[in-house]
């Protein structure tokens, strides 16, 4: 049975919360909440995101700060019992066991009757595509299956808060959709889905809400639109296909505060101190200088652009 | 089939200690009791039987050599047997990261290792056992006949060597990454050596293994109080198993 949501909606309270391991810190002074819905929790490989994601599954005490969840329920809680799912990193199963009776075993643990337990395991790895390899051994599945494996015991009974660390590593593009529907169905019944990558474009079509981590570090936190505002904050670069590049860089240069131009045949690249400002200037240039623009596009408002910049600062 | 949902799940419940236990036991014996898991304490135990009986058909002094060999080699394949599915039992989820699955689910913490204890001792302390009635029957008819008095003892040590030494090597496992290596090292040093030293061989489940198979080495110890000492080494063992699982359980890709 699920624990209500508390009044605040948060599922996971992160506040200042570091790991150290020896001399290596891990992660350092993060703090954010969550709330129901789909986590992208962002960072290169060595970030800090399979510890961040041990303690969100009260499977760690933090060296210094504090975990709780639903609403002040601290590690150890016996109501927290059954609201956490995780989906640990890492390639192995008991390879002898078969996909069926893991899947049945953890369903017992929650209390159902062995009928039940069966039942269900069944119905979650069909949905995952397993039904015709339910009763082979782990240790002789592909990566792909394996990695669905993991994800049925997840998905096999509802939690609040599922906890999934590089999920869609060796899954093919199928069942990365069917996957991604998992998670989206699992958010929309109130459960708080936090899925680590360290690939950015897979987490940016999944995920409402961004949490960004470099070198133990949450550098940025917020919804896609707040990443996307920082993003545009941050555009550092106009690239513009034009008739005659010479003339709109003429206009440009008179109307915006650009630091740097660079004209390559058609093409003509224009970075300013403010690029809002710069913006704001193209229309009204482009029609002075009498040119016709082909093509326009930004450089550096990409999520990876945006990634890199913060990891910058925190280096 | 019942498609699958992730709203219409049916109604978890917190599993009873008892019931968890089982579930756990129930797992670990199909899991150990594979042939591919077995055979290699299938054969250490036939080899400790066959060894008894070329003893006891070969030998000159079958009659004192039989003994000292029941007593040292037929408790230390029971440890060496407890030591391969004991160390396994949990290590090998927490090596694959699986061991997550089942502790965050709603049951007591000291289910699992309990339910895993219990399968480990029942295979070891099967195998245990008839080793040490076939050793016993070995001997029948011939100059190194055992008495049946002996033979309680002989099933008591097994039982009990199967426990303690399951309960130890499942903990060690749990503590330390390399399980093999310290369990090896304890069983070795701590406990032979240990056993073997008057001032050390109150902490030695060997020494009161040897009580109760009726040898007198110091310090001297009853058969009962060595029994109490052997299920209190077990419930500590356990303890510690159920402590580092509460607090920090391993988990794989740990730095």
């Amino acid at each position: 049975m699920l624990t209500p949501l508390p009044p605040d909606n948060t599922v996971l309270r992160m506040q200042r919360v570091t790991q150290q391991y020896g001399v290596n810190v891990a992660l350092l002074d993060a703090t954010f909440d969550l709330q129901p819905g789909v986590v992208g929790l962002l960072g290169p490989n060595g970030a800090g995101k399979s510890t961040l994601i041990r303690l969100a599954a009260g499977l760690k005490t933090p060296t210094r700060g504090t975990v709780t969840w639903l609403g002040g329920r601290t590690q150890g809680d016996a109501a927290l019992e059954g609201q956490i799912a995780l989906v640990p990193d890492g390639d192995s199963l008991p390879k002898l066991d078969t996909p069926l009776s893991l899947i049945a075993l953890v369903l017992r643990c929650h209390g159902l009757t062995a009928h039940d337990a069966e039942t269900r395991a069944k119905a979650i790895l069909t949905r995952l595509g397993m039904e015709a390899k339910w009763n082979d051994a782990l240790g002789g599945l592909s990566r792909g299956q394996r990695q669905r494996v993991k994800l049925a015991q997840a998905f096999a009974m509802p939690a609040r808060l599922v906890l999934l660390d590089e999920p869609l590593n060796a899954l093919d593009p199928l069942w990365r959709l069917e996957v991604a529907a998992l998670m989206h169905e699992a958010a929309q019944n109130g459960a708080c889905v936090v899925v680590s990558s360290h690939i950015l474009e897979e987490v940016q079509s999944i995920a409402g809400w961004l949490l960004l981590l470099f070198r133990g570090r949450v550098v940025a936190a917020g919804s896609q639109a707040e990443i996307r505002a920082l993003l545009h904050k941050r555009a550092q670069a106009l690239r513009l296909k034009s008739s005659d590049p010479r003339a709109l860089a003429r206009e440009l240069l008179s109307r915006a505060p650009v630091t740097e131009l660079k004209i390559d045949a058609q093409f003509l690249t224009v970075q300013a101190s403010e690029p809002a400002e710069l913006f704001q200037a193209l229309p009204q240039a482009v029609l002075a200088s009498g040119t016709r623009v082909d093509f326009a596009a930004t450089d550096g408002d990409d999520l990876i652009s945006l990634f890199h910049a913060l990891a910058q600062e925190v280096k | 089939m019942t498609a699958w949902s992730w709203a219409e799940a049916p109604e978890a419940r917190k599993l009873s200690l008892p019931a968890a236990i089982a579930v756990h036991m129930r797992v670990q014996l199909a899991r150990t009791l594979r042939l591919q898991t077995l055979w290699p304490w299938l054969a250490v135990m036939l080899a400790v039987t066959l060894g008894g009986w070329a003893i006891v058909h070969f030998s000159v002094e079958a009659a004192d050599r039989f003994a000292e060999f029941v007593h040292t080699w037929g408790v230390r394949a029971i440890a060496l047997v407890a030591l391969g599915v004991g160390t396994a039992a949990i290590r090998q989820d927490a090596e694959a990261g699986a061991l997550a699955f089942f502790l965050l689910r709603p049951q007591a913490k000291t289910a699992l290792p309990i339910g895993r204890w219990l399968a480990v001792t029942a295979v070891a302390g099967t195998l245990g056992e008839v080793a040490m009635l076939v050793l016993w029957l070995v001997t029948r008819g011939t100059s190194a006949q055992m008495p049946l008095s002996e033979l309680p003892a002989l099933l008591l040590a097994a039982a009990l060597a199967a426990a303690v030494y399951s309960a130890t090597f499942m903990t060690i496992a749990v503590w330390f990454r390399a399980a093999i290596g310290v369990s090896v090292g304890w069983l070795v040093v701590l406990d032979r050596l240990a056993s073997a030293s008057t001032s050390f061989a109150a902490v030695a489940p060997s020494h009161y293994l040897a009580t109760i198979l009726g040898e007198e080495s110091p310090p001297e110890t009853t058969v009962a109080a060595s029994v109490c000492a052997l299920v209190v080494w077990t419930a500590l063992m356990l303890f510690a198993a159920v402590v580092r699982l509460q607090r920090e359980p391993p988990v794989n890709n740990e730095p």
